[in-house]
């Protein structure tokens, strides 16, 4: 007897699920079933969606962020503060940092962070377009957000180095005990930094 | 008295046990069987809850049943707050990808560090019996073992550590040496996160081991009636006799130094070849080094008197005496260390001895002071 599963066309729907990020076989089999069930238009605009922002999305040429446009919104505006870049390792983490309203200067998106394990260097991030865009004189302070974990760090230190010899004030976002987090659960290491980094009130 | 009792502890598709719950005894468990029966591996159970790996340093895959696709542990244990819950699943997701849940108490913690050493272990097993003529590596472990249970924020320190070597050792491997100037640029960002979280480890450990140095001297004379004196000296990248004075950011700074010097021999090498993960100390017994010089008989003696220091200590800076975990070591010493250790022990903190039979000691002992467990292909028969 032969064992019945899924028609060829549904399997591959699944298999093309199961290699987003975060989903397994699983996720991917419900994924698929809800899409089907779902209204035409709603399937079809998922698809659309898809399609429209593979087709528009590009890199912005300043910032490396991602635009619909040549340039990306935060460059082409006239009311920001040009003379201080924050550079960050993914444009998620732009929009963490818009949300907080307290920034008004420019971004820099590297995509990404050195680490050799996975074979990416200095030559592989967007570097090079920093260095370029600091060569005008006018960006006065870099603000570097790039994570705290080993890479974000080598990461941050390497490009701090390369822009020592321009003059330009370097600066690393502070680490502290999270707002509203209880100092008992916080952890030794961060605690320590914390303590080191403190602020006269 | 501030204590820490392991009450009971239940086990699922882990090692060979299929399905078991085991209630202890506060003061002494012998866990009896033949070989390959599964004795070791309630140790390791324990063990896993305490450090969250393995003691035998394999994969979540390895510990899991053959043929299932997760292993749970869940422990009840009474500190000085009352009694808890300390629980861990690990789920096959993917080919060589496990997903696993802590509990404590039955909320969610998110780190290894959240839960290391509340259930605080000591290890004791034949291997450690070569702690004085072992390669440094078993040395090494012995110090990051028992800090990581002690300090909650070490395992972050040595996790980074590990983290930029590879990337460090990644990068020395890819190396072109065309662009030599570039790759030192590069080399020196990786170091700095080398020396700034070796700097913390090696600072930690000098700290444990001039602890251990003192309550060591005390347990070596009272094991061999004063005849043998203990001595421990640990050995970094420079060695110098005022090593123990010094402060982190001085040693960060030696660090990076050396990390600078060794480039042109670890570019030739294409790994890291210096820095605290290679570090050891030495063990002297009366002032020779006990690796070469002493007897057997001498460093067995030195090894048991590290793990009981090892027990000491914790109940030093913790107030309470960790679990001692004895694999198949207790039949290993002789008659009068096996007498001493009980004696020092026994009653302090609660013991669990795996062997294939009782030995002479134990037999003089009252019967509600140890509990029996054979274990037989997995099954823990409590006699």
């Amino acid at each position: 007897m032969a064992l019945y599963f899924y028609p060829p066309s549904v399997e591959e729907l699944i298999a093309a699920l199961t290699k987003l990020p975060g989903v397994g076989p699983k996720t991917a089999q419900r994924l698929a079933m809800h899409l089907l069930h779902a209204r035409e238009e709603d399937a079809a605009g998922l698809a659309e969606a898809i399609l429209q922002a593979r087709e528009r999305v590009r890199r912005c040429h300043i910032c490396g962020n991602l635009t619909d446009e040549e340039t990306c919104p935060v460059c082409q505006d006239e009311q920001r503060d040009t003379t201080t870049i924050c550079v960050v390792e993914q444009p998620g983490d732009c929009i963490v940092v818009e949300k907080t309203g307290q920034y008004q200067g420019l971004y820099h998106v590297l995509h990404g962070a050195l680490s050799p394990m996975e074979g990416i260097g200095p030559n592989d991030l967007n570097m090079a377009s920093l260095m370029q865009r600091l060569q005008n004189g006018n960006v006065q302070e870099v603000i570097m957000a790039t994570n705290t974990g080993v890479e974000g760090e080598a990461t941050a230190l390497y490009l701090a180095r390369q822009i020592k010899p321009l003059n330009i004030k370097v600066s690393r976002l502070a680490y502290g005990v999270a707002v509203g987090g209880d100092l008992e659960y916080t952890d030794e290491a961060t605690l320590g930094r914390a303590l080191q980094g403190r602020l006269s009130i | 008295m501030a204590i820490l009792r392991l009450n009971s502890l239940i086990m699922r598709n882990f090692r060979n046990y299929k399905e078991a719950e085991v209630s202890f005894n506060p003061r002494l468990n012998l866990i009896l069987g033949d070989n390959a029966q599964g004795k070791t591996n309630l140790l390791e159970a324990i063990a896993y809850l305490s450090l969250g790996s393995s003691f035998r340093e394999q994969g979540d895959d390895k510990l899991r049943r053959q043929g299932e696709d997760f292993f749970f542990l869940r422990a009840n244990y009474s500190n000085k707050s009352g009694s808890h819950l300390l629980s861990v699943g690990s789920q096959s997701v993917k080919a060589a990808h496990n997903r696993r849940l802590w509990k404590r108490d039955e909320n969610p913690c998110r780190k290894v560090s959240e839960i290391a050493g509340l259930l605080h272990t000591v290890v004791f097993t034949p291997e450690d019996l070569q702690l004085v003529k072992s390669s440094p590596e078993v040395r090494r472990k012995f110090l990051d073992r028992e800090m990581v249970q002690l300090y909650s924020g070490y395992y972050l320190y040595l996790n980074n550590y590990r983290r930029a070597l590879q990337q460090r050792n990644n990068l020395l491997k890819q190396l072109d040496y065309s662009a030599s100037v570039q790759a030192d640029e590069q080399l020196a960002v990786w170091e700095e996160q080398l020396a700034e979280n070796g700097a913390v480890i090696i600072k930690k450990r000098l700290d444990l081991l001039h602890l251990l140095n003192e309550i060591g001297q005390k347990i070596q004379a009272e094991l061999t009636d004063c005849r043998e004196q203990l001595r421990l000296q640990y050995l970094s990248v420079w060695s110098a006799a005022d090593i123990e004075k010094i402060e982190p950011a001085e040693i960060a700074a030696r660090l990076r130094q050396a990390y600078v010097d060794g480039r042109p021999e670890d570019k030739r090498r294409r790994t890291t070849l210096l820095g605290p993960h290679r570090d050891d100390f030495r063990i002297y017994i009366n002032e020779t080094e006990g690796r070469y010089y002493a007897s057997q008989g001498q460093q067995r003696t030195a090894a048991l008197a590290l793990k009981l220091s090892e027990l000491e200590l914790v109940w030093q800076i913790s107030g309470y005496y960790p679990l001692l975990l004895l694999d198949d070591v207790f039949s290993e010493l002789d008659k009068n260390r096996r007498r001493e250790l009980l004696r020092l022990m026994l009653g302090k903190a609660q013991i669990f001895i795996t062997a294939t039979e009782v030995a002479g000691e134990l037999q003089s002992l009252r019967s509600e002071d140890y509990q029996l467990f054979e274990i037989e292909n997995g099954c823990i028969l409590g006699a």
